[in-house]
């Protein structure tokens, strides 16, 4: 018998799914809205690590040719000039940060569970006056908000860069939301079942709110990290300043030998926020569409 | 088990109007029931009448206005749900979905701080209980169930406790028919097993039926009348119940009371004198009314029938019958029974006898019955 070669069988790959015209356009509308969202990250970063001669060029080129770590050099040199180390900075907007975080989901959550779930006289009331406060801004209250620190007196303090920033009404309003459609009946069931109000609210709403902590933890995070203005108004002391003053306070009065390391100080100030937005921003798309329970 | 009794209870409930202004809203009105231990009562009704809210009322979600909830001799208007002993089915079934089925069983024994091994006992019984296939759904999420499967979870969850009240509001209303049907027998099946005294919210007719010792009709906030089905369906106490309890609903026609004879349009029926007295008065405004298995019609004219046009037929194979709807003169109309050999079609003439002994007569004013069939209900005269 001839040694016939085993035909071998035809593999069977996985099953092509037929790509439409129209999902190809889409497709190529999207990558274009990206790459177009991404341009000043991009530009950021290529601008970290330009020498001298490129940052200055006219017209500026885009990406860098001769990257160079020089400008991060240059910063430390910028930061070792004054007397508090760049470390310092980095702790205030990291530990002023994360307080607020942990402290705006923590009274968030509690403020928002008997807004949405129980019924009180002026219940409507109070929130409609604390959401109403999502269309004053900021730069509005400042000289009252400096008022009362001062009075209180905690300027140049952690507190007066924590505490006014705990109770936020985007905060209270994102977990109202989240809450509110919870169907009323699980809450009952758990009742029936011997649950008290606090074993309610740990046991069912918590478990069931997680999606909405890591919007509001991206949000709030983002707000505080780059708030350079309430440091800027409520410390004196170079030792409370947080990274964005910091940064700020190099890049003032700049020489033109300093927009280097200004670059490298913006792209260092921005990476924890990109890295807490990628670690968090699946659970914000599930935020968005949560649709409720289930039947 | 436990005897539940219900006395004049009243839920009102208070509305403000963008502008300022309240309203009441009376949920529920002088509502007097007793249910009886082991009993099931079925609670029709239509939407909005205050089934749900009287079922909220004696699982003591909802505190009554006015009005005692007594479970055998003891007022329980202020014992908390958790100790009324009650297990609560509801219609979206309420099961917890960041806990698997077993976890939604048993969260009942984890507030009590029970043993895991008395917790997996019980589930164990449970799932015995529930048949077949139970203990596979016990390691999956609520998400991950279907609805059938969802809604033997939340009666799983209902039974575990071992309750001494069942509360079910509409708890089969979500699911398919084919599957509506299967679970109702099951559900049976397990009330009769357990003998608890049940208290079971539907709008739909079939299932009080099959699952209900008694039914109670309700109507904004009122019950009406509470019977076995037969003696409703027989002997119903006012229109509304006459037209809600019965497939299809009855159909009302005009008439007046002439002499010995109840006159509509295009037809007139002969009754009898005792007929007669219980109506009274000739000028009293009167709707009739008739079951359609006593509508006997033909094809050919005869002597004491009259003649309709046939609307619609609708066949009905699995009750060996169709139902034959016809009208005649303005406005009239009405159904009658017949076997699924009947061989009319739509737009043929019937001749029609109304039996005068099975008609229904009701004082159009107040709606309240005054003769059906052969009870004549004592009514004062308008």
């Amino acid at each position: 018998m001839s040694a016939k070669k085993r035909r071998k069988a035809p593999t069977r790959g996985k099953a092509v799914e037929r790509v439409t015209t129209g999902q190809i356009i889409i497709y190529a509308i999207l990558t274009i809205g990206a790459v177009i969202m991404s341009l000043p990250i991009v530009y950021m970063i290529s601008t970290a690590f330009k020498p001298a001669t490129e940052l200055l060029l006219y017209p500026p080129r885009f990406l860098v040719r001769m990257p160079t770590t020089k400008n991060f050099s240059d910063l430390a040199l910028a930061m070792g000039s004054t007397d508090t180390p760049f470390i310092r900075y980095m702790f205030n907007s990291a530990f002023v940060s994360t307080v607020v975080v942990i402290g705006t989901i923590v009274i968030s959550t509690l403020a928002a569970y008997p807004l949405a779930k129980h019924n009180f006289p002026g219940r409507n009331l109070i929130f409609q006056v604390i959401v109403s406060a999502l269309m004053i801004s900021s730069h509005v209250t400042m000289i009252p908000r400096y008022l009362v620190i001062r009075n209180t007196g905690w300027i140049d303090t952690y507190y007066a860069l924590i505490i006014p920033a705990l109770a936020g009404s985007y905060g209270l309003f994102l977990m109202k939301q989240f809450i509110e459609p919870i169907p009323n009946e699980m809450l009952e069931s758990a009742k029936m079942d011997g649950a008290s109000e606090w074993k309610i609210f740990t046991n069912i709403i918590l478990p069931l709110v997680k999606p909405a902590w890591a919007t509001l933890s991206i949000f709030t995070f983002i707000s505080t990290w780059n708030d350079f203005f309430t440091p800027l108004i409520m410390t004196k002391s170079d030792a409370m300043k947080t990274l964005p003053l910091a940064m700020r306070t190099i890049s003032d009065g700049l020489t033109i030998a300093r927009m280097g390391a200004a670059a490298a100080g913006s792209f260092l100030t921005t990476i924890p926020v990109i890295l807490v937005f990628i670690f968090f921003q699946r659970y914000v798309v599930e935020t968005m569409t949560y649709s409720g329970m289930k039947g | 088990m436990v005897t539940v009794r219900l006395e004049n209870i009243e839920k009102v409930f208070e509305q403000k109007a963008p502008s300022g202004e309240v309203s009441k809203v009376y949920a529920l009105k002088n509502i007097n029931l007793t249910i009886h231990d082991g009993e099931t009562i079925a609670v029709v009704g239509p939407s909005g009448c205050g089934k749900s809210t009287l079922l909220r009322v004696i699982a003591g979600l909802e505190r009554p206005t006015d009005g005692n909830v007594y479970f055998d001799d003891k007022v329980v208007n202020d014992v908390e749900p958790k100790d009324r002993g009650i297990g609560i089915v509801f219609q979206n079934y309420a099961l917890y979905p960041h806990f698997k089925s077993k976890g939604n069983l048993s969260f009942f024994f984890k507030l009590r701080r029970v043993k895991e091994d008395v917790i997996n006992e019980r589930v164990r019984i449970t799932a015995e209980t529930l048949g077949v296939g139970f203990e596979e759904l016990l390691n999956r999420k609520p998400g991950q169930l279907s609805g059938g499967q969802q809604q033997r979870v939340a009666l799983g969850r209902c039974i575990i406790k071992e309750p001494t009240i069942f509360l079910l509001d509409e708890p089969l209303s979500n699911l398919d028919a084919k599957l509506r049907e299967r679970t109702r027998i099951e559900l049976k099946r397990l009330l009769r097993r357990f003998k608890v005294t049940t208290f079971y919210v539907t709008h739909d007719q079939v299932e009080a039926v099959t699952l209900g010792d008694r039914i109670a009709v309700m109507r904004s906030g009122q019950i009406l009348q509470v019977d076995p089905y037969r003696e409703i369906y027989k002997h119903p106490i006012n229109m509304f119940v006459a037209n809600f309890i019965g497939l299809p609903p009855m159909r009302f026609l005009d008439v007046e009371l002439k002499g010995q004879k109840l006159v509509g349009n295009g037809f007139e029926v002969e009754i009898s004198s005792d007929v007669v007295k219980a109506i009274g008065d000739e000028s009293r405004k009167l709707a009739a009314g008739i079951r359609p298995e006593h509508v006997e019609i033909k094809t050919t004219p005869e002597p004491g029938f009259f003649e309709a046009t046939v609307d619609v037929i609708e066949p009905l194979p699995n009750e060996g019958a169709n139902y034959v709807y016809f009208s005649f003169a303005e406005k009239a109309e009405s159904i009658a029974k017949t076997d699924l050999n009947w061989e009319g079609r739509v737009g043929d003439k019937i001749y029609v006898k109304l039996d005068p002994e099975k008609i229904y007569v009701f004082d159009k004013e107040t709606e309240e019955t005054i003769v059906a069939q052969d009870k004549i209900f004592s009514v004062v005269n308008a």
